[in-house]
């Protein structure tokens, strides 16, 4: 052999001992698997989220989590509905002969992820989009002084789109009953105990604390020190009483007006001129549009208010899933519909326009609902890593669910901010959070030490957002 | 934000406090299932006799007889927990005497005369 080829194979092996002793993403086979994870928590919330994502009450075979998934920011859109499998329970009126008419509109539900609601009675409908249930603890509470209906002298919630959403006590709690009656049952006629069974008292109560356990727990307390200075821009037309005036309605980038606001208190309903757009997706689809009135029977045209901070990853936007962006919901409030509607002419005062806002101005408004949304989803992500890396149950939700859920919050926020050209550095975190993720979830005896890591990089990438 | 603005906003708040909420799930619910409702804000009786001229009804229950007032807005239902079939929306027509009926009424309190919100009907076998 010749010494060319000597120093060459000497090379060779060295690189291959090289690379042998780096890092390899196989464990060795005896590293141990994480110990049980500890059982912690709220034994209300864990029963309470059992039922929302398991209990059928005895119907068609769903359950609140149908529409309200776990992995998809508690709602659905037609996109995450396209991925479903036929067989899907949502998809009940396409197999379920019982179901077929006037349950569903299947080409409304696919195609604008449209869900069918009776709440005018049982001959007439509206199409309405899935709300996600964030942060009711925060959203729902209205003044009872300007309730329209109430059983408690402190306790009001305005629940569903148009705040009437449930029967009998007309709360959180009897939301739930609601639900079962309008989408669980297994034919038209909805008799109790034949196509579905009333919830307990009991199950209400803890599926109430489950849906008030998720999301934020208390308000955003703005201005934020924001580092996007688009988004900080955003954030000054977003509270400025002449620009903006989104505060007005959306205190806080929430669902309630302000302290001492003329509205009221607390969260209020508003006609804004949604039904009024043009191209509505019912029109667009060939399918009948029955004009939804809102509150009331019959309606007032108005609906309730959402909150913003969880609403760039919930799109589409609006009741009826009609605008796509959030660009374009943020461009609404400049158009015809809104400002000749109720609450448009309303905040007018003497301009010409209730809102005016020009291209750059939308954008920043839209820039800063992205950022305070990747916010949102740090702050749930912190929560869900948090509890992997400290092997706990999550309201009874295994770590090795939850760190897998983990990688659809980290895929929201990589897209809304991305979505926004915003925070390329906080983007790159994410990414690099998310290969952190993915081996936890391919080596779980990893899990507990990979979680660890990754609540690091999202506590860096935050950094980079806000101050 | 000027006075107008004040008055206006103002306005659009009084405008949905004076409506009722929709109940549309609620004529689905049996006779005295109405969880937090029955029997907490609804009297549950046969009713006694009733007056069509008048609007009124009396019923008959374990605290004495009550006049129940009929608004042309309360929501009336047939409750066909018996007859197995699907309840329906009916009317005051709909109201004789004899018949069970659950009617939640508006007032806070329990008197003599009673406004109906809604009233179900037990449809007999």
């Amino acid at each position: 052999m010749k010494a060319y080829d000597l120093r060459r194979w000497a090379s060779l092996t060295g690189l291959i001992i090289l690379l042998s002793a780096c890092e390899t993403p196989t464990p060795p086979a005896s590293e141990p698997p994480p110990p049980p994870p500890k059982q912690v928590g709220d034994p209300l919330v864990i029963k309470g989220r059992e039922l929302f994502f398991k209990e059928t009450f005895n119907g068609n075979g769903r359950t609140c989590g149908t529409c309200h998934r776990e992995d998809h920011n508690l709602t659905i859109d037609a996109a995450f509905i396209a991925t479903l499998p036929k067989n899907d329970p949502l998809f009940v009126a396409e197999y379920n002969p019982a179901l077929a008419k006037n349950f569903e509109n299947p080409k409304l539900m696919r195609e604008f992820g449209l869900i069918l609601e009776n709440q005018d009675g049982p001959d007439t409908f509206n199409m309405r989009s899935v709300l996600h249930v964030f942060a009711q603890r925060v959203t729902i509470a209205s003044n009872p002084n300007n309730r329209f209906h109430c059983f408690s002298d402190t306790h009001c919630p305005r629940t569903g789109w148009s705040g009437d959403g449930a029967p009998g006590t007309q709360d959180l709690k009897a939301f739930a009953t609601g639900a079962v009656i309008q989408h669980f049952t297994k034919s038209l006629n909805r008799k109790a105990g034949v196509d579905f069974r009333l919830p307990t008292e009991e199950e209400l109560i803890a599926m109430e604390a489950y849906q008030l356990s998720e999301g934020r727990q208390e308000e955003l307390q703005l201005p934020l020190p924001l580092k996007s200075l688009v988004a900080a821009k955003g954030q000054e037309i977003f509270n400025s009483p002449t620009q903006g005036k989104c505060s007005f309605c959306h205190f806080n980038a929430g669902a309630n007006v302000g302290p001492r606001s003329p509205l009221g208190q607390g969260n209020l309903n508003f006609n804004t001129g949604v039904e009024d757009l043009p191209d509505q997706p019912e029109d667009l689809a060939g399918e009948p549009n029955n004009h939804d009135d809102g509150l009331g029977t019959p309606g007032d045209g108005a609906f309730n208010t959402p909150s913003l901070v969880e609403a760039a990853d919930t799109g589409p936007f609006f009741h009826n899933h009609s605008v796509a962006t959030i660009e374009g919901a943020v461009a609404f409030y400049n158009g015809d519909a809104f400002n000749n509607s109720t609450a448009g002419q309303a905040i007018r005062g003497g301009a010409s326009k209730a809102i005016n806002l020009d291209a750059t101005q939308v954008v920043s408004v839209a820039a800063f609902l992205r950022v305070i949304n990747a916010l949102h989803n740090i702050d749930e992500l912190d929560d869900m890593l948090g509890a992997v890396a400290r092997n706990e149950y999550l309201d009874g939700e295994h770590p090795e669910h939850v760190i897998k859920r983990s990688l659809n919050d980290i895929d929201d926020v990589i897209m809304v901010l991305a979505g926004g050209s915003l925070h390329p550095d906080a983007v790159s975190d994410f990414k690099e959070t998310r290969a952190l993720v993915e081996e936890a979830v391919q080596y779980p005896s990893r899990r507990i030490k990979l979680a660890a890591r990754a609540q690091k990089v999202i506590a860096r990438a935050k950094s980079r957002i806000v101050s | 934000m000027s006075i107008r603005s004040i008055f206006c906003l103002g306005l659009l708040l009084v405008l949905p406090a004076l409506t009722y909420a929709q109940q549309a799930m609620e004529m689905y619910i049996p006779i005295g299932a109405s969880i937090g409702v029955s029997n907490t804000s609804t009297i549950i009786g046969k009713i006694a006799e009733v007056d069509e001229q008048n609007k009124t009804f009396t019923i008959n229950d374990a605290a004495g007889t009550l006049t129940i007032i009929v608004p042309d807005k309360a929501s009336v239902w047939l409750d066909h927990s018996k007859t197995g079939g699907a309840n329906q929306i009916g009317s005051a027509a709909n109201l004789k005497a004899e018949l069970t009926v659950e009617v939640k009424y508006q007032e806070a309190t329990r008197g003599p005369s009673m406004t109906a919100e809604w009233i179900k009907i037990e449809m007999p076998r």
